[in-house]
């Protein structure tokens, strides 16, 4: 598998994180780790034939959706105004416990549901095994 | 300092410590060989997996310290803590399968030894096993001045008497079991903490008066302590979101629990379970330090000493005893838990990884070898806890960040692209361990080099993943084993 393109969009990512952090734009940070996260997730994600476009649009999401989290928690965020609450944390923080958790989650319920079919189906693994576990 | 005068808790306490003395005498006659030691022989279900991991990566920084970081600057360690939703299922992802299919084929038992697997060649490995040198002796450090604290509190004794029963329990068990004992406990204490994680969290919200009281209470105190990213900024709250989130693919003390499994399939639902019940110890970490900053808000405690007293102060003075004690013998558990996963971590890298790098073969009776390092790591690590303290506090920071630039682009990354080289593995854990050190080491002389708020460890883990794929494009492709080309396709 060539995962090259990848490996280089990630170092591309890496940098621009870089330059979010010395520049002190903590947003530009921010969606630069979130995107990172979704170019390694691929990355473990990929091999013949995978991932499919399900799997894909899955992490895909689960990227975009961060990003919103995050974007609406800068927006949220204002510490002159008066308290505004959300299931009894502030708008922003509720954000974080509510949303971005739950969310982080969902990485767990997709490595679960695409485990047989995609990340390790049983005839790939008995295939390798077979033809491997011998020089042991 | 606070001292508990409850012979409950006191009594807890005692019976968690003798417990681990029991389970280090079974762990003793289930370990025969260095693969015992070491991988606990492949033999674990995925809830002692689970449990293991979770709580060797919660550790004393977790229960101690994370607490005092909220108490200390609110939301913006949360960042650390909530982002293990996805960052635990992430490492089964980039790491569990390839891993664990590896040590399916071959006899490998330590993560250095699936690194010359991957690249071959002497440096890769070596490479490896000092970066984990490194960050064990400072983690390691950390875990056992945490133990004569927590022990401190709770019995009342001056810390070198509390650190002598700590390390005597801790030295039985790791010596005599290995891992084996070490991830038993880890399922008793995981076990534990979850209940207990949800019991304090209720007697924080009680005690603070409800989640609606503490807000308002923390707002008019300083609205930044309790937005979204804390008293430190949004720098510090995303640059930890980045350093833990990704960096936690990189804790060899988690990635290690993947090799152990029994049945390789056991690992689908192992990364939701992994994921949520680390969540779950979350509240633990957030409700301590929310309530006692709360208290001290509105007059109702002094301000604390130190933001690390947090934890026992809540749990001795605002918990009910039994709680309390549970709570208590689960802190002791969780550190003494992950300074064995750090005992042995280093120990397989004396005794296995750097000779076998340098000769071929590991030190000869390598388990007697392994207990023998044990302790002697043991008493190096105590006596650095003892009379280094700044120094260890300087090793423990470096170790998160020395482990996670490290190890996240030679194994996460490697173990998933075939053009990565061996070059590239030496290059980024050469410019890790240099960086961490150079930017830590110039922060705490006065010297900051980086914008504030900015984690030293995220810098480090950025640099290392460019430099890793930069030389890897640069250098010549590396000619793969049949086996390891088709274990990146599998």
């Amino acid at each position: 598998m060539n995962n090259s393109p990848l490996a280089a969009l990630a170092a591309v990512i890496c940098l621009i994180a870089l330059a979010g952090g010395f520049a002190g734009n903590a947003a530009l940070l921010g969606m630069a780790s979130v995107a990172l996260i979704v170019v390694l997730c691929l990355l473990g994600l990929r091999s013949p034939g995978r991932p499919s476009r399900l799997t894909l649009a899955a992490v895909l999401a689960f990227g975009i959706g961060f990003c919103c989290l995050l974007a609406l928690q800068f927006h949220l965020h204002d510490p002159t105004g008066p308290l505004k609450t959300i299931g009894g944390f502030p708008a922003g923080t509720a954000l974080l416990v509510y949303g971005i958790a739950p969310l982080g989650l969902m990485l767990g319920v997709l490595y679960g549901l695409i485990f047989d079919r995609e990340v390790l189906p049983p005839d790939r693994q008995r295939a390798f095994i077979e033809r491997y576990s011998s020089k042991q | 300092m606070p001292t508990a005068d409850s012979q409950l808790i006191i009594t807890c306490v005692v019976v968690y410590l003798a417990s681990c003395a029991v389970i280090g005498v079974w762990a003793m006659r289930r370990t025969s060989s260095a693969a015992d030691f070491f991988l606990a022989g492949k033999s674990l279900g995925p809830v002692v997996v689970v449990m293991a991991t979770i709580s060797s990566v919660m550790s004393g920084f977790g229960f101690v310290g994370g607490p005092g970081l909220v108490y200390e600057s609110g939301s913006s360690s949360l960042w650390m803590v909530f982002v293990s939703a996805f960052s635990l299922p992430v490492v089964f992802l980039l790491t569990g399968k390839r891993l664990r299919l590896l040590v399916e084929v071959r006899p490998i038992l330590t993560l250095p030894e699936a690194i010359a697997a991957r690249y071959g060649g002497m440096w890769p490995p070596l490479a490896m096993s000092a970066a984990i040198f490194l960050g064990v002796i400072g983690y390691l450090g950390t875990q056992i001045l945490a133990i004569g604290t927590v022990l401190q509190a709770v019995l009342g004794i001056d810390l070198l008497v509390a650190l002598s029963i700590g390390l005597g329990v801790l030295a039985f068990y790791s010596i005599a079991g290995g891992i084996v004992a070490g991830v038993y406990t880890d399922l008793f204490q995981g076990l534990l903490m979850l209940g207990a994680a949800i019991a304090v969290l209720l007697q924080c919200l009680k005690v603070g008066g409800g989640m609606q009281s503490i807000s308002q209470t923390l707002w008019a105190m300083e609205p930044d302590y309790f937005g979204p990213w804390g008293s430190r900024g949004d720098m510090a709250a995303l640059s930890w979101m980045l350093l833990f989130g990704i960096g936690a693919s990189g804790q060899p003390h988690a990635v290690t629990k993947l090799m152990m499994l029994k049945d390789i399939r056991q690992l689908k639902w192992s990364a939701l379970a992994t994921g949520a019940s680390y969540l779950v110890l979350a509240m633990l970490w957030m409700g301590i330090g929310l309530a006692m900053r709360t208290l001290v808000a509105r007059g109702d405690h002094p301000e604390l000493e130190n933001p690390d007293l947090a934890a026992p102060t809540f749990l001795l003075q605002y918990t009910p005893e039994l709680l309390a004690g549970i709570v208590f013998a689960g802190l002791l558990a969780a550190i003494m838990s992950t300074a064995d996963s750090f005992l042995n971590l280093g120990a397989a890298a004396v005794v296995r990884d750097i000779p076998i790098a340098l000769r071929g073969r590991p030190l000869e009776r390598e388990l007697l070898w392994s207990r023998i390092v044990t302790g002697a790591l043991l008493v190096v690590s105590a006596v650095f806890a003892l009379y280094m303290e700044s120094l260890i506090a300087l090793l423990g920071t470096f170790g998160w960040g020395t482990f996670a630039a490290a190890i996240v682009p030679s194994v996460c990354i490697g173990m998933n692209w075939k053009r990565a080289t061996g070059q590239a593995c030496v290059a980024s854990i050469s410019t890790s361990i240099a960086l961490n050190f150079f930017l830590e080491m110039s922060a705490r002389h006065g010297y900051a080099l980086l914008p504030p708020g900015l984690a030293v460890g995220a810098v480090a883990l950025l640099a290392a993943t460019v430099v890793f794929v930069l030389v890897s494009l640069a250098t010549p492709p590396p000619r793969l084993s049949r086996e390891i080309d088709a274990l990146l396709d599998v």
